[in-house]
């Protein structure tokens, strides 16, 4: 795929298309080539790097895995959710494979020889390896001078830079994050402990860049940095970080982008930790480790962090945020995502509804318009069934941009999961059998819901780039995001009083 | 007027088995079948659209489980399962007393149905012949399942004469209250535990009246494989040669190309996606366990033969890494195994109509047990209809 739009010619796979800046911040839209990884074409004496080329609008987001799967997607059902580029909002997402729950593959893949995609099923993907599953909570502990700790399902294992540099020489990836001494947290740790972190931030990237600037030399591979940054440096001392950031960004050139880590509340709490210890005499524990999904965004320190960013470098933000959130770091210039919202979603039968901030995202029927006949089809069907038989849905009323569906409510509803979407699950399946999949703990509940929800979201980025096109300011973004926020506001109280979950910091 | 036609489409010469087409008022199936079980409305997480691409167009539904939930006033709001679970195609239900008499301690069986006590709210209730097959009716099956008198296959004496007749009067009461024979077929079930006399006279006396198929049941639950087989034998000995016979609960590879051998049209078994769950796939070499470490580096497929999406995408290193703890895992399992019961039944039908079955059997046998160390069960009731493993 070639460029559409090319603004520098540099040696970058990054491009800004256009940037759009006020007082609060500078939304943007921009191109992110990803090699994909081919054996076939490696042989290819020295030309061809074996790695075609696609081109990605941004913002976008990434498909989060575990154990480098979709969760409850396999590569068969994921072609049903993109079946081709122009179906949907004319990409087919990059994939993200955290690198805590497969280390395990280092040792096969290096001798498996054809990268990671391949080996789990999605070959057709560009692959971003980072370093933690942003659904997964980390442990304080056990980041020493030799390395740092990935915690998994499997506990803890140490990765070291070296043993990420044959991780990454392993699998292959189109990008990777850099490791980084991530335990650093304010209300534990000392001045001594947050430059030991940023010591190590410097030399972790400096022999990962120096391992890779050899081996490439060897072996002609392609897999494009990123550096990581972490929100806690901030929290402690804005001043050393920002100084430690500039010093990580002087080996630019070899730098394609930023992680902006540490913006969702990733520490398992002291209490939660007890509980762990307790459920793994008798039941499994699994869940608690999990993060559910971030109810806020520290605005203020997202600011400090994206300070003395240069344009230049697309920026992430892992985790599972909720669209206002997402929204908000649109308005302020985040270029990448990932789905890690759909996976929590699909463990709770929640289903994403772009149907009541309709009138907030405007463009949402022009996306409808320019929507394939294929697809439009399905919804004509769909449309001529309702009129003939479907009673109208009972509980769409005052349904906010979020329905559980395990709720009872929902038990005789044979409407679809969203009136406007055209999923494959919208096309072909009622809320009522939804509910009663999961009622029955049916696996095929939570793969109807993945499907929708990556669809929303599929649709929600593209909205999010057609309104950044039609010029929409940072303060009309942040503006569409409250407004979105309010209609959530109802469920978010219910689940709080539900719950009645208060964070207590450890000591 | 029944609701099925059964077409003979090449018999072996040697052996009982036929090729058969079978056409339902969901369209048409090619027999012997082997039908995966969709317990509570879905197949272990696959999609309509991807049992379809297996090529299987025909499963079976627990109408126990569907009767408790979701409920039949639901299903009847719903249009019948096929509407509920968008699935085209045909749907076979049981009577639901197996499940109930299996699952529930409590069940208790009189003349009148099986009598339990609720599981949700420990009320006593009663599943009587007429109740299940008004819930069938909702259900809206293509088959559906006349309610017997279920005995364990090891229970001895007086009770499975018992049984085996009550089984019939059953029968009777079924029919009567059947409202859609029109849309639905009504299978009756040959009883009599490993006794061959009670056997005989109850397929005799069941072939009296004119349901548009038979099945064989109260077998593969525990009773010695050279009983089991001598039983089928037997049974389909006896039902006509012009209508499908479907054996219940059947379904490991070596007892399905016996028992078509043996006549048998229809199989069903929760096997295949089960044991997806424990990380088990099915290779026509016998089945392999994903979970051991020797497939670590394993970068082939489970089947190199086999076309399924797993097999076309996925290597055993990786499954290895992801069994019993990824659902994708148990996905992209059940995708191969059923699509391994669906292929070891196309070579079934295609061998019958080639007339090469009898060589398919050696063969197949040779496959599972390359040192032709056969078991006794098999190659006496290969041996009964004329195949001799040497
Ligand atoms: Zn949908
Ligand atoms: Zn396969």
């Amino acid at each position: 795929m070639q460029l559409s739009f090319v603004v520098f010619k540099t040696m970058k796979k990054f491009c800004v298309e256009k940037t759009l800046k006020t007082s609060v911040g500078s939304t943007r839209l921009g191109h992110l080539e990803l090699p994909l990884f081919t054996k076939a074409e490696e042989g290819n004496d020295g030309s061809s790097n074996g790695r075609s080329k696609i081109d990605y609008a941004t913002p976008m987001y990434f498909l989060h895995t575990q154990t480098g799967s979709i969760p409850h997607i396999t590569a068969e059902v994921l072609k049903l959710i993109y079946p081709t580029a122009s179906d949907t909002s004319g990409q087919i997402p990059p994939v993200q494979i955290s690198l805590d729950a497969t280390a395990k593959f280092i040792e096969p893949l290096s001798k498996f020889e054809n990268g990671v995609g391949k080996f789990v099923g999605l070959s057709e993907h560009p692959i971003f390896l980072t370093i933690h599953d942003p659904l997964y909570l980390l442990r304080s502990g056990h980041n020493d001078k030799f390395g740092i700790a990935l915690w998994s399902r499997h506990g803890r294992r140490p990765l070291s830079p070296k043993q990420f540099h044959e991780a990454v020489t392993a699998f292959k990836p189109s990008i990777s994050q850099i490791l980084s001494d991530y335990d650093v947290n304010p209300e534990i740790s000392g001045m001594k402990r947050l430059k030991k972190s940023l010591e190590r931030a410097e030399e972790y990237t400096s022999y990962v860049i120096k391992q890779e600037e050899t081996t490439e030399r060897e072996k002609k591979k392609n897999t494009g940095f990123f550096i990581t940054i972490e929100a806690s440096w901030f929290l402690m001392d804005e001043g050393l970080a920002t100084k430690a950031v500039l010093r990580l960004l002087e080996s630019q050139h070899q730098i394609e982008g930023v992680v902006l880590a540490g913006l969702s509340d990733r520490f398992v709490k002291k209490k939660q930790e007890d509980e762990v210890k307790k459920d793994s005499n008798g039941k499994g524990s699994g869940d608690s480790e999990r993060m559910d999904i971030c109810e806020t965004l520290d605005i203020e320190l997202l600011d400090k962090m994206l300070q003395n960013l240069p344009a230049n470098l697309p920026k992430y933000v892992p985790g599972p945020f909720k669209l206002p959130e997402m929204m908000d770091l649109v308005a302020r210039g985040v270029d990448l995502f990932d789905s890690s919202l759909a996976s929590r979603m699909a463990d709770y039968a929640e289903a994403l509804l772009l149907d009541s901030v309709e009138a907030i995202l405007p463009s949402i029927s022009t996306t409808m318009v320019a929507m394939p006949s294929s697809l439009s089809e399905g919804l004509a069907e769909r449309a001529d069934k309702a009129e003939r038989q479907e009673p109208p849905s009972n509980s769409e009323e005052g349904e906010g941009a979020v329905i559980s569906l395990k709720d009872k409510k929902y038990f005789d509803d044979f409407g679809p999961l969203s009136r406007f979407c055209t999923c494959y699950t919208c096309r072909k399946h009622t809320r009522s059998y939804i509910h009663h999949l999961y009622a029955t703990d049916e696996l095929l509940g939570p793969v109807l819901i993945q499907i929708h929800n990556l669809s929303t979201l599929d649709r929600f980025f593209s909205i999010m780039r057609a309104l950044v096109k039609e010029n929409d300011s940072p303060e009309s973004l942040l503006e569409k995001s409250a407004l979105m926020r309010n209609l959530l506001k109802a469920r978010i109280l219910i689940k709080i009083e539900k719950e009645d979950k208060v964070a207590v910091p450890s000591v | 007027k029944s609701a099925l036609t059964f077409k003979v489409l090449a018999e072996c010469p040697v052996t009982k088995a036929r090729a058969s087409l079978m056409t339902l008022p969901h369209g048409a199936v090619e027999t012997p079948v082997f039908m995966p079980v969709g317990t509570q409305g879905s197949l272990k997480g696959l999609l309509p659209e991807q049992l379809e691409k297996l090529e299987c167009k025909l499963i079976l539904g627990n109408t126990y489980h569907l009767g408790n939930r979701p409920g039949t006033d639901l299903m009847k709001k719903a249009g019948g399962l096929h509407n509920f679970m968008h699935w085209s195609h045909d749907l076979l239900t049981d009577s639901g007393g197996f499940q109930m008499v299996s699952l529930l301690e409590l069940a208790e069986i009189t003349e009148e149905g099986v009598k339990f006590k609720s599981p949700y709210d420990g009320s006593e209730c009663m599943l009587t012949p007429e109740h299940s097959i008004q819930i069938q009716n909702t259900i809206g099956a293509d088959i559906i399942m006349q309610l017997d008198d279920v005995v364990s296959s090891t229970t001895t004496g007086p009770r499975v004469k018992e049984a085996m007749e009550r089984t019939i009067r059953w029968l009777d009461r079924c029919m009567a209250a059947h409202q859609f024979p029109e849309k639905q077929n009504l299978f009756p079930i040959v009883q009599g535990g490993l006794d061959p006399e009670l056997r005989k006279e109850c397929a005799k006396e069941l072939i009296k009246r004119d349901t548009p198929g038979f099945a064989i049941g109260g077998l593969s639950g525990g009773e010695s494989k050279d009983d089991f087989w001598r039983m089928v034998h037997i049974s389909t000995d006896i039902l006509p040669k012009n209508k499908p016979r479907y054996l219940m609960g059947v379904g490991f590879a070596e007892d399905l190309v016996v028992c078509c051998a043996l006549g048998v049209d229809m199989y069903d078994c929760v096997f295949p996606t089960r044991t997806a769950r424990f990380g088990c796939a099915l290779t026509f070499t016998g089945q392999i366990n994903l979970k051991q470490q020797k497939y670590k580096e394993d970068f082939s497929p489970i089947d190199p033969e086999c076309t399924c999406s797993t097999c076309t995408n996925y290597t055993r290193a990786y499954l290895q890494k992801i069994v019993t703890h990824e659902t994708v895992a148990c996905h992209l399992l059940t995708v191969h195994n059923v699509r391994f019961q669906m292929r070891l039944m196309e070579r079934i039908r295609s061998n019958i109509k080639t007339g090469t079955f009898v060589e398919f059997v050696k063969s197949f046998m040779l496959g599972i047990y390359p040192d032709k160390k056969y078991p006794t069960w098999s190659k006496d009731a290969l041996e009964a209809v004329g195949i001799t493993l040497s």
